[in-house]
């Protein structure tokens, strides 16, 4: 099922900041692994995905490094340690704001994401 | 669309030439991924690849986000802090001239006249320098280091049998510039056998060794020479903490600590005990005896320590004009102490330190690894050359040979020197988001993995 856009937007920085929090990774990977891991909800599309890493990578959240894997030299992604407190704070405000939505809503509907 | 028509119109939003080869090629291999995804699940080559390509989205809208990425940066904060330094300088030395010639005498005047143009010329010259240097892509460095270091020595051999067709003044300040220019050659050279162990150090180390005793010391310039030395030790220590020569650090640095300890050393116990001693001469002797405090060479020393003792805050508005000799060349800091006094001298240290600090910053975080090793050296000569002529001015040791201030004292030689250092922090940070380390091919490496910074 595909969502508003809108929604996913904002989310998008933290959500590969926590998938690279975990290991490092190319962006193919990337892409795959957040399809797989929100049950194919979050589709992002490549065109998204280059310029938002290129960025982070600006902003010092990530580095790059290349190395051969299955005959293919490939640039993987790193978290550093600038990108995981900034993970932490999206984090936090995220948690801030998804309670907000629930107890609005009512009801217990935790584990959106 | 078919893939290079995609590839072509995002490549053609990034603005910046430079730039574009790598961003393509990871897009590209992304495209092939998905490609090779889909006919694993069975589509034929060419609708696998079109579908991948219409995956992508609009080319345009995705260029033109990379564009903001990939572009060049200027670093204005160093820029304008190297602005205002110069200017510092600048007055500073004119303040040297105008107070230096009281007659109203003609001749006297001219003199003047002629050196306050010397000093905005070199001024300009210098920013000339900085923006040049910065417009050259600092990368071609890389690619052939070794080739560069040894074809420098050949400029330095010309230049050895060509000097005594030099009027004096450049003479100096051409084996000066030289000398200290070879300290960023010498950082791309570490650049290229990084990742070879042992034997890459062991080669740059001939390389340094082999050129600084044979054809360097004919560049006659001690203070240089000794600037040029720390500053290799300083990028063989860092490349060594870093990790670019392999484990076992340890080992590794007391290679390159111990003769770096045990020459100097040697030197200076023979300068104390020459009737022993074939080391050096004696007009070596006697200079590298006057570094000390306690040798009656020092005259100088006693001389700033009187001088100093009259210092007030806010400045004197005297200059030690009768007892120092080409203090707008050697003894800024003690005029500048004089003159305007502690407040404000420490007020222009403390720029700068800050200019010092920001530089190391950027240089130590710097993504681009030859960039790195390049923008520390430079930065590691300009804190040498500033901290030496400090302390010099502050009676701490004698002015040994030729030293100069970045952006505050006199001359050619130091404009252009410290216009091409600072040009050479510049375009490395320039060119942070542009250049790969993959476009810095090298016949020295041989498909060695790009490693974490």
């Amino acid at each position: 099922m595909p969502i508003d856009k809108s929604l996913l937007s904002g989310s998008t920085t933290m959500l590969l900041l926590k998938l690279l929090s975990e290991k490092d990774m190319y962006g193919y990977e990337m892409i795959e692994t957040l399809q797989k891991r929100s049950q194919n909800v979050f589709i992002l599309k490549a065109g998204t995905l280059y310029p938002l890493l290129h960025s982070l990578e600006e902003k010092g959240y990530l580095t790059v490094y290349e190395r051969e894997a299955s005959g293919k030299v490939r640039k993987y992604y790193s978290i550093t340690k600038e990108g995981k407190s900034f993970l932490k704070t999206k984090q936090e405000e995220w948690k801030e704001y998804s309670g907000a939505v629930t107890g609005v809503l009512g009801g217990a509907v935790y584990g959106i994401a | 669309m078919e893939l290079h028509e995609y590839l072509d119109t995002l490549s053609e939003q990034i603005r910046c030439k430079k730039a574009r080869p790598m961003v393509v090629e990871e897009i590209e291999n992304h495209i092939n991924d998905q490609a090779e995804a889909y006919i694993k699940n069975g589509m034929e080559k060419d609708e696998a690849v079109n579908r991948a390509v219409l995956e992508m989205g609009d080319p345009v809208e995705t260029g033109v986000a990379l564009d903001r990425v990939h572009r060049p940066r200027m670093q204005w904060e160093l820029i304008i802090l190297a602005a205002l330094l110069s200017m510092i300088g600048l007055i500073m030395q004119i303040t040297i001239f105008k107070t230096g010639c009281l007659s109203n005498d003609t001749n006297a005047t001219t003199i003047r006249d002629s050196l306050i143009g010397n000093a905005v010329l070199n001024t300009l010259i210098g920013f000339a320098v900085i923006a040049v240097t910065c417009a050259i892509d600092y990368t071609f460095l890389g690619k052939h280091p070794v080739i560069i270091w040894w074809s420098a020595c050949i400029c330095i051999l010309a230049y050895h049998f060509m000097q005594n067709y030099l009027p004096n003044s450049l003479r100096f300040t051409f084996g000066y510039c030289i000398a200290t220019l070879m300290t960023p050659l010498f950082a791309a050279m570490v650049f290229c056998f990084r990742g070879k162990g042992m034997r890459g150090l062991l080669i740059c180390m001939a390389h340094y060794v082999a050129a600084r005793f044979s054809i360097i010391p004919s560049l006659s310039t001690a203070g240089g020479i000794i600037e040029l030395s720390i500053a290799v030790l300083f990028i063989l220590t860092i490349s060594i903490l870093k990790g670019w020569f392999g484990e076992k650090k340890v080992g590794k640095l007391a290679l390159i600590w111990t003769p770096a300890i045990a020459f100097p050393g040697i030197l200076i116990v023979s300068a104390f005990h020459t009737e022993s001693g074939l080391l050096l001469r004696e007009y070596q002797a006697a200079r590298i005896r006057s570094l000390f405090a306690q040798s009656e060479e020092s005259y100088y020393i006693k001389v700033i320590r009187e001088e100093l003792n009259h210092i007030s805050l806010f400045g004197n508005k005297e200059l030690p004009l009768e007892s120092l000799p080409a203090i707008q060349n050697d003894y800024m800091v003690t005029s500048m102490l004089m003159y305007f006094g502690v407040v404000f001298t420490v007020a222009v240290l403390g720029i700068v330190a800050f200019f010092l600090w920001k530089a190391f910053r950027l240089s130590f975080k710097q993504k681009n690894q030859l960039g790195s090793v390049i923008s520390l050296s430079c930065v590691c000569l300009l804190f040498v050359k500033s901290i030496f002529y400090l302390l010099s001015n502050i009676a701490v040791f004698n002015v040994f040979a030729q030293m100069s201030m970045p952006f505050l004292s006199y001359g050619l030689g130091n404009a252009v020197v410290n216009g091409v250092l600072t040009g050479l922090l510049l375009s490395v940070y320039r060119n942070t988001d542009i250049v790969s380390e993959k476009n810095i091919k090298s016949r020295y490496i041989f498909r060695s993995p790009i490693q974490r910074v």
